[in-house]
């Protein structure tokens, strides 16, 4: 019976002999070891059976030799239906073109919706991400990665504290979270006004509270500006109530406002005279490839580019038949190209490089309402091609910080 | 000296305790109930209709009868009949 495996992968037809003594035939096909099976007599002088595709030819060469009429009678197996599908070209082409239509729209961005924000935030959102090239009817590879997306527009917009992107098929959910007023006016618990650092003060502008000190004055780290204590007594002074009472009649409030300080920073820094740094020059490459296990297949760009220097961003992304991963995946490959600069500078260039490096140091320690309104160099030295500086700030900035009064007692 | 032959090899057979059907050059027919017979060791078909089939053996015939005979394997050394078998009758040489 091991003879009759694999019918359907072989394919096998149904004979039909004729002529006189058919059984003769029966014993050739049998000495030439041919294979075949439900044989049935259908009359005096005709036999019906089956034979592999693959013994037709010697078939046909017995049948010459002995001067049997063979007719076919019924086909069956893959290789006909392959031989069938070959007549009928064009359903297997419109097949494949449905296939690959499903194929191409599964990869491409249907929809791209945006949720948990309000719709002036909805629409800044959703100008970005045009920008960054996530919206409707593109491929789902042809963008950075999401990630990065993520991450910029995090960045970029200050009413959004954090977007995340999530894909769901051929639809992306852009989830966004608002930088919410309310948590600024969470607590509004008696508090004092305190000194960040220390300075002389310019101006102070006290919505609520008792100031402590007067404009000009100088104060110190910790110093309490504006007080959230106040004497409840000071309105009806008619009232006779000792002191004791009145001091316990004081009671706290919110301190608000802000005292502005001129501040004193001193910071070092050193400059080299020679320099030397890599940036890109914005001549870029863009190569795609397909992936099918290790091996990749260049789509686009078959050439790399004739850079000196490169940097070399990969991304690489899977490819989706409806919801189904493929094993193929798309490698997205943007080649820059990398400069490298080198140059010498002179001693007046290097301290005015020193004093921008300084200043953006002090920006950044600094609340951005922060001004600098003077600077000078207190000492400047060239030690092994370096120039190294000290330099002092001076900065307008809001010092009051607030600071809670306990009353715990 | 082939009939000496044929006792020689009758005589091995019977001494190492071997089955005929190997040494001896005869048919081994298998029947599962009536439904299916397994001829092996034949040496050719010479008449097959639907409730006949005769074989030819080293030495005379084998003919099975009965109804509704398809031949479901055809090999050189075996044949497999499926219907319904009645008889087998083993016929000499005429």
């Amino acid at each position: 019976m091991k003879e009759k495996e694999g019918l359907f992968l072989k394919g096998y037809i149904t004979l039909q002999v004729r002529g006189k003594k058919p059984e003769l035939f029966l014993n050739r096909c049998m000495r030439e070891h041919i294979p075949m099976w439900d044989i049935r007599k259908l009359d005096e002088d005709t036999y019906e059976f089956k034979v592999y595709l693959k013994s037709l030819s010697i078939i046909r060469k017995i049948r010459r030799q002995m001067g049997f009429k063979i007719s076919f009678k019924e086909k069956f197996g893959l290789p006909f239906w392959l031989a069938h599908l070959k007549i009928r070209k064009p359903l297997v082409i419109g097949l494949f073109l449905g296939l690959f239509c499903i194929m191409v729209l599964s990869n491409m961005v249907w929809q791209v919706k945006i949720v948990g924000v309000s719709p002036e935030v909805e629409y800044k959102i959703q100008e970005r991400l045009d920008d960054y090239g996530l919206k409707r009817g593109v491929f789902k590879f042809s963008f950075q990665s999401v990630d990065d997306i993520e991450r910029t527009i995090t960045n970029e917009l200050k009413d959004v504290m954090w977007i995340g992107i999530e894909q769901k098929g051929t639809t992306y959910i852009v989830q966004g979270v608002e930088n919410s007023q309310a948590n600024e006016e969470q607590e509004k618990g008696p508090q004092h006004l305190v000194a960040s650092k220390d300075g002389t003060i310019l101006e102070m502008l006290i919505e609520k509270g008792d100031p402590q000190v007067s404009v000009y004055e100088k104060v110190q780290k910790g110093d309490i500006l504006v007080s959230g204590l106040i004497r409840e007594g000071i309105g009806n002074e008619d009232n006779e109530s000792d002191e004791e009472e009145q001091e316990s009649k004081q009671h706290g409030i919110h301190a608000e406002g802000s005292v502005i300080a001129e501040t004193w920073y001193t910071t070092e820094t050193t400059v080299p005279l020679s320099y030397q740094h890599q940036t890109l020059t914005g001549e870029k490459d863009q190569h795609y490839k397909l992936k099918i296990g290790n091996f990749a297949l260049p789509i686009w760009e078959f050439i790399p580019p004739d850079y000196d220097d490169t940097h070399v961003e990969k991304n690489e992304k899977p490819l989706y038949f409806l919801n189904y991963k493929l094993p193929f995946s798309i490698e997205q490959k943007t080649i820059h190209e990398k400069e490298k600069i080198r140059g010498e500078r002179s001693k007046h260039e290097a301290i005015s490089e020193g004093i921008a490096q300084a200043k953006r140091e002090i920006k950044r320690h600094t609340n951005h309402d922060a001004e600098i309104i003077d600077e000078e160099i207190l000492h400047q030295s060239v030690e092994n091609g370096k120039v190294k500086l000290e330099l002092l700030f001076t900065v307008r900035e809001n010092i009051a910080k607030p600071q809670p009064i306990d009353q715990g007692e | 000296m082939k009939k000496w032959r044929g006792q020689l090899k009758q005589w091995v057979v019977n001494y190492f305790n071997l089955p005929e059907d190997v040494l001896l050059d005869l048919p081994r027919i298998t029947t599962i109930g009536q439904i299916h017979a397994y001829i092996e060791n034949h040496h050719g078909l010479v008449t097959f209709s639907e409730n006949e089939i005769l074989l030819r053996m080293k030495q005379g015939y084998v003919r099975v009868i009965g109804d509704n005979f398809v031949l479901k394997t055809m090999l050189q050394e075996e044949i497999i009949v499926e219907g319904k078998i009645r008889e087998v009758q083993y016929l000499e040489d005429s």
